[in-house]
C-alpha cells in the first residue's frame, strides 16, 4: 500500500467536508450509492477472495478513486495546493534563516579596531539563547512524555487553549444575541469539528509547523557560522572577554573547557577551545586600552566560537528536523482510521445497495438484472467480511422502549451496521437509574469490540439535557469506543424505526460535532432509500 | 401578582415548538427571530401591548427548557424546604452554564407572570414534556396551554389533550402559521379564563384589538375608495406638433397611462400593507398568483372582475355611455358603428375585454396643432378588477400571521386557485349598482365626485372587509 503523506490527509478531509456540505437533500442516497460503487469497482478488484482489507487500505483506494474522479474536472485538490505551498514555505523558510542568520552574524561582527568583539555577548546571543529554547522544548516534551497525550496535557497548548476559549466563550455571549440558531449551532459544530480533527491526528497537526521552524533554525545557524568564518577569514577580528566582576581568567577556562566538551575529543589542542593564556591575554580592561593584548590570544577564540554555534545550535536542529520528519512518517503509517467519519465511510462502502421500488416488467433489461445479481451477492460477502465488525451495546430511551421489540431493536441494527447486539438497555427513566447506568459502565468497562448505539428520535430537539447524557456516557465508558447516536423519525403507527428528515439530521449532526469528539456520530438508523 | 401590576404572560416550552411564532401572530410582530433550528431564542424578550400610550398586558417570550427532567428533580426536592423553589432553584443555578437557558426563561414566573405553554401537537408526548407540564404545575401559577400543530398530522392531539387536562386550567388549539384575526381574538378571550383577576384587563385590550381592527378596514376602505377615484378619473393630454406622428404618441400616451394606474394601485396596496404591520411579508408573493399578474395582462382581465356574462349585462345597463365615448376619430369607423347600435352594441364591445380600456381623442386645438389625450376610463370591468386585486391583497395581507415566513410555500396552491374568480362576480345587483353609480361619478368628464356614491361604495366595501376578516378560510390567490 501506498504511503500516506500530510496532503493525502487533506484531501481525505476535503472530501469528507464536500460531502457534509453538499447535497443536502438527498445526501444520505447519493453516498450510499457513490461509495457502495467506488467499493465494489476499485477497491473489491484489489482484494484476495476472502480477505479481509485494514481500513487504511480501503479508505486509501477510496480517496484514490475519488481523486481520479476529480482529476477530470482540472480542479487543484487542496492536499496538492498545500504540497505545493509547503515545499516553498520550506526553502523559504531556510532561506528566511539563513538571511537573518548571516545579517545578525554580519552586524554583530562589524570591527571597528577600536575595542575587540565581546565574546560573552556572542554567546550569550547566538548559543546560549538557542540552548535556553532548545530546553524549554525538551521540558515541554518530557512532560508531554509523562502525560502521554500531545493535545490535552501540553502546558503550552493548555494555556493557549484556555486563553482562546475564554476569548470564544466571552466572544460567543457578546454575538449570540446577534446570530441566529442556525448560525450559532453551525459555529459550535466547526469548533467542534476542529477540537475534534487535533484529537483525531493529534501531533500530525503540528509537526509540519514544527519541521517548518527547525528549517528556519538551521538556516539562521549556517547563516550565523557562513558569516563568521568569512568575517574570520576577510578580515582582522579580535576577540576578547571583560566583566565589571572580577572574573578570574581561570573560572573563564573552566568554564569555556567545560562548553567545548561535546567537541574537546574531537579536535585537539588550541582549535577546540582557547587555553588559559590566551583567556588572559584578549581581557579587556577599559581603562588599559587594547594595545597591551596579545593579537595570538585575540585571534584564538574563532574556532571555539563557531564549534559553540555548530554544536549547541546547528546540530540539535538538524537532529530534531530527522527526529520530527521521522516521526511524522511513523504516524502517517500509524493512522488506524477508526473515528467516526471513517466508519460511517466504510459503512457505506460494505452496505449492499438495497432497493425494493417496483418497476415494470419489460423495463428491466438483462444488464440491469445482473448489475442487481451482483450487487445482491457481493453485498452477502460484504456483510461476511462485516461480521467481524463491533458489537453494539443499545440505549434505548424510555420513551420509545415499551414501542420497539427487541427483535425490532435487532433486525435494524444488523440490517443498518450488520453487527450483534450486545445487550440493550433503557436509559432516561429517571436521574438516578441513568446515573446508575454510568456508574455500571464505568466500573465493568464494555467487552472489548463493542460500541455504544444509543437510539435517539430525531425530530427532538438535541437540548442540553440530552447532550449531556452523551457527554457524560463518554466519561464513563472511557475513549475507546465510538458512541454512535441512531437517529429515527416520528414514531408510525407499526414501528418506531422511520427515516429521518433532513433538517433534523444537520441540526442533530452539527450539535454532535460541536462536542468535538472523533468517535460520537450521528447515523440515521433506517435508510431513506429502501 | 400584585393588583397594580401589569399583567404578564409568558410563552414557555420545549424548543422549536413555535413559541416565537404564536407571539410573533399575537403581538402582529414580523420582526421576532424564528427559524426551524432550535435555540433561536436565548434571551427572554417582552412585547407590550400599548393602549394609548399606556402598557396594558405584557408577552414574554422565553428560550425553551434545557434540562426539563433535571429541573423537575431538582424543583421536587426543595419542595420540603421552600414555598417559592423557582426562586431557590434561580438562586442555586443562576452561575450555572448548564442551567442557564432554564433560569432564564424560569425568570418571568418568579415574577408572577402568566404562563402560555406552547407544543407542537403533531409529534407524540415525550418524557420531557410531562416533566415540564409538571414543573409548570409546581409553579402554582394560572397557565394555558396552546397547541400549535406544525404539520397536519393529527395522530398525537388526544394525547395532548390528555395531558393537558392533568395540569392546565385550559387549553385551544392555536395555529401560529393560520390563525387570523378571529383567532387571535378568541385565544385572548380564553386567556380570561384562567385568572378571573385579569378579565377586565383582558377585556380593555380585547375591545381595543376590535376597534383597533374595526379602524384598519374603515382606513382601508378608503384607501381603496381613493385609489379607485384617483384611477378612473386619471387622464393625459399632450401637445400634438404640427406633423407629429399621431399613432406613436398614442402608445407612448396609453403606456404611460398604464404606468400611472399601476403606481397607483401598488401605492394604495403599500398602505394597506403598512396598515397590518408586515414588513416582511407581501415582496415574495407566489409569482402564480394572481396578483402579480399585471394590472392590465390577459389573465387578469379573465379571472377577475365580473364574468364575461355579467359584463355583457353591465355594458347593457350603460351601454349608451361607453358608445358616447367612441370617439370615431380614434378607433374608426368600425367602432363608430357602435355608437349606431346603442345599448346592444356596447354590451358587444365589453364582451371584447380589455381591448377598449380608456378613451384617446384628438381633439382639435384653436392655432391649428392638436391635442391628444387618454383616459379617462370608459370600461366598467376595470372597476371590478381593482376592486378584486385590492380585496386579494387584503385578505392575503389581513390573513397572513406574522408567524408565518415560509413565504413562497402553497405555491401549489396558489397555482390551482389562480384559476378561481375574485370577489366582484358573487356580488349581488345591489352591490354592482353602487359600483355602477361610483363609476359613472368618477369618469365624469368634470373631474368632480359625487360624496353620495363615494360614502355608499366605502360603506359596502367596509362590509366586504369585515366579511372577509371573519371568514374561517381566505383563498389565498
Amino acid at each position: 500500500m501506498k504511503k500516506w503523506r500530510i496532503r493525502d490527509i487533506i484531501d481525505l478531509e476535503y472530501f469528507f467536508y464536500r460531502d457534509a456540505v453538499s447535497q443536502p437533500a438527498e445526501d444520505q442516497q447519493y453516498l450510499n450509492e457513490r461509495d457502495r460503487k467506488i467499493f465494489l469497482n476499485s477497491v473489491r478488484p484489489g482484494m484476495q477472495e476472502g480477505e479481509r482489507q485494514d481500513r487504511p487500505f480501503m479508505i486509501r483506494a477510496w480517496l484514490d478513486r475519488r481523486r481520479e474522479e476529480e482529476s477530470t474536472q482540472e480542479a487543484v485538490l487542496p492536499g496538492e495546493s498545500f504540497q505545493g505551498l509547503y515545499s516553498s514555505f520550506r526553502i523559504l523558510f531556510v532561506i528566511a534563516g539563513l538571511v537573518l542568520g548571516g545579517g545578525s552574524g554580519l552586524s554583530f561582527l562589524a570591527y571597528t579596531g577600536d575595542r575587540p568583539l565581546n565574546v560573552f555577548v556572542y554567546l550569550s546571543v547566538f548559543v546560549f539563547f538557542q540552548v535556553l529554547l532548545l530546553l524549554l522544548l525538551l521540558v515541554l516534551f518530557l512532560y508531554r512524555m509523562k502525560k502521554r497525550s500531545f493535545w490535552s496535557s501540553s502546558p503550552l497548548y493548555r494555556v493557549i487553549g484556555r486563553a482562546m476559549l475564554k476569548m470564544l466563550l466571552s466572544a460567543k455571549d457578546r454575538v449570540s444575541e446577534k446570530l441566529g440558531a442556525e448560525q450559532r449551532s453551525r459555529a459550535e459544530s466547526i469548533l467542534g469539528i476542529i477540537v475534534n480533527k487535533g484529537h483525531t491526528y493529534g501531533v500530525l497537526c503540528f509537526l509540519p509547523v514544527f519541521i517548518l521552524t527547525q528549517l528556519f533554525a538551521i538556516g539562521f545557524n549556517l547563516g550565523l557560522l557562513a558569516t563568521t568564518l568569512f568575517k574570520v577569514v576577510t578580515a582582522d577580528i579580535a576577540f576578547g572577554w571583560q566583566s565589571t566582576l572580577q572574573l578570574n581568567p581561570a573560572a573563564v577556562y573552566s568554564l569555556v573547557q567545560k562548553l567545548a566538551l561535546p567537541w574537546s575529543w574531537l579536535v585537539a589542542g588550541d582549535l577546540a577551545y582557547p587555553s588559559l593564556a590566551q583567556i588572559e591575554g584578549s581581557r579587556i580592561i577599559l581603562k588599559e586600552g587594547i594595545y597591551h593584548l596579545s593579537t595570538p590570544a585575540l585571534a584564538s577564540w574563532w574556532p571555539f566560537l563557531c564549534f559553540s554555534v555548530l554544536f549547541y545550535g546547528l546540530l540539535p536542529r538538524l537532529f530534531l528536523f530527522a527526529g520530527a520528519a521521522a516521526s511524522q512518517r511513523r504516524h502517517l503509517a500509524g493512522l488506524d482510521f477508526r473515528q467516526g467519519v471513517y466508519e460511517q465511510l466504510l459503512l457505506r462502502m460494505t452496505t449492499p445497495l438495497v432497493s425494493t421500488r417496483g418497476r415494470k416488467v419489460e423495463d428491466a433489461g438483462p444488464s440491469v438484472k445482473e448489475t442487481e445479481l451482483n450487487y445482491g451477492t457481493i453485498g452477502q460477502k460484504a456483510a461476511v467480511d462485516r461480521s467481524g465488525s463491533r458489537n453494539l451495546l443499545v440505549m434505548v430511551p424510555d420513551d420509545i422502549f415499551a414501542a420497539c421489540s427487541q427483535e425490532q431493536i435487532g433486525s435494524a441494527v444488523q440490517l443498518r451496521f450488520g453487527s450483534a447486539i450486545a445487550g440493550i438497555v433503557r436509559i432516561n427513566e429517571d436521574s438516578d437509574t441513568d446515573a446508575g447506568i454510568l456508574a455500571n459502565l464505568k466500573d465493568s468497562s464494555p467487552p472489548a469490540e463493542t460500541d455504544i448505539l444509543l437510539i435517539q428520535e430525531a425530530w427532538q430537539p438535541p437540548i442540553l439535557e440530552y447532550i449531556n447524557f452523551i457527554k457524560d456516557l463518554r466519561k464513563a465508558i472511557g475513549p475507546g469506543p465510538c458512541i454512535r447516536i441512531g437517529l429515527i423519525g416520528k414514531p408510525l403507527p407499526d414501528t418506531i424505526f422511520s427515516p429521518v428528515k433532513d433538517i433534523n439530521r444537520k441540526i442533530w449532526t452539527q450539535k454532535i460535532n460541536a462536542i468535538g469528539d472523533p468517535c460520537i456520530y450521528t447515523v440515521g438508523l433506517v435508510n431513506n432509500a429502501s | 401578582m400584585l393588583p397594580d401590576t401589569i399583567p404578564e404572560f409568558a410563552i414557555v416550552g420545549h424548543p422549536n415548538e413555535g413559541k416565537s411564532s404564536v407571539l410573533s401572530t399575537l403581538a402582529e410582530d414580523d420582526s421576532v427571530r424564528i427559524s426551524a433550528t432550535p435555540g433561536e431564542t436565548v434571551m427572554c424578550q417582552e412585547f407590550p401591548v400599548v393602549i394609548d400610550g399606556r402598557e396594558i398586558i405584557r408577552f414574554i417570550d422565553t428560550p425553551g427548557f434545557q434540562n426539563p427532567r433535571k429541573v423537575l428533580h431538582q424543583l421536587q426536592s426543595l419542595r420540603d424546604s421552600t414555598d417559592n423553589i423557582i426562586g431557590a432553584f434561580r438562586e442555586k443555578n443562576i452561575s450555572n452554564p448548564e442551567f442557564r437557558g432554564d433560569c432564564e426563561l424560569l425568570l418571568p414566573i418568579t415574577q408572577g407572570a402568566g404562563i402560555i405553554y406552547v407544543v407542537d401537537g403533531s409529534r407524540p408526548v415525550r418524557s420531557v414534556d410531562k416533566a415540564e407540564m409538571e414543573i409548570l404545575r409546581l409553579t402554582g401559577l394560572p397557565r394555558m396551554a396552546i397547541l400549535n400543530s406544525k404539520d397536519a398530522t393529527t395522530d398525537f392531539l388526544e394525547q395532548w389533550k390528555e395531558e393537558f387536562r392533568k395540569c392546565f386550567n385550559v387549553f385551544r388549539v392555536f395555529n401560529a402559521h393560520t390563525a387570523n384575526y378571529t383567532q387571535r381574538i378568541e385565544l385572548l378571550e380564553s386567556l380570561k379564563n384562567i385568572d378571573p383577576d385579569w378579565q377586565a384587563t383582558l377585556d380593555t385590550v380585547i375591545t381595543a384589538f376590535k376597534k383597533d381592527w374595526a379602524q384598519r378596514n374603515l382606513t382601508s376602505a378608503g384607501i381603496i375608495t381613493n385609489m379607485l377615484q384617483e384611477c378612473l378619473s386619471y387622464k393625459i393630454a399632450r401637445n400634438m406638433p404640427d406633423g407629429g406622428h399621431a399613432e406613436r404618441m398614442k402608445a407612448d400616451m396609453l403606456a404611460a397611462y398604464e404606468k400611472k394606474i399601476r403606481k397607483i394601485e401598488s401605492r394604495a396596496h403599500h398602505k394597506i400593507r403598512s396598515l397590518f404591520k408586515h414588513n416582511i411579508f407581501n415582496y415574495d408573493l407566489p409569482s402564480r398568483s394572481i396578483l402579480h399578474e399585471d394590472l392590465f395582462s390577459e389573465s387578469t382581465w379573465k379571472f377577475l372582475g365580473l364574468s364575461r356574462t355579467q359584463q355583457i349585462a353591465a355594458a347593457g345597463l350603460g351601454g349608451a355611455g361607453i358608445a358616447v365615448g367612441l370617439d370615431a376619430v380614434t378607433f374608426g369607423t368600425s367602432f363608430g358603428l357602435f355608437a349606431a347600435l346603442g345599448g346592444l352594441a356596447g354590451a358587444a364591445w365589453a364582451a371584447l375585454g380589455s381591448k377598449g380600456l380608456a378613451q384617446t381623442k384628438i381633439l382639435g386645438m384653436p392655432l391649428g396643432g392638436h391635442e391628444i389625450q387618454v383616459g379617462p376610463v370608459i370600461n366598467i370591468q376595470f372597476l371590478y378588477i381593482l376592486l378584486d386585486r385590492s380585496l386579494i391583497y387584503y385578505s392575503h395581507i389581513s390573513n397572513w400571521a406574522h408567524g408565518r415566513r415560509d413565504y413562497d410555500a402553497d405555491r401549489v396552491n396558489q397555482e390551482r386557485d389562480s384559476a378561481g374568480s375574485g370577489f366582484a362576480a358573487q356580488w349581488d345587483s345591489g352591490a354592482r349598482s353602487i359600483c355602477s353609480v361610483f363609476f359613472r361619478e368618477a369618469t365624469k368628464s368634470n373631474g368632480g365626485t359625487d360624496p353620495v356614491a363615494e360614502q355608499q361604495l366605502r360603506d359596502f366595501l367596509i362590509g366586504q372587509l369585515q366579511k372577509i376578516s371573519h371568514s374561517e378560510y381566505v383563498k389565498m390567490m
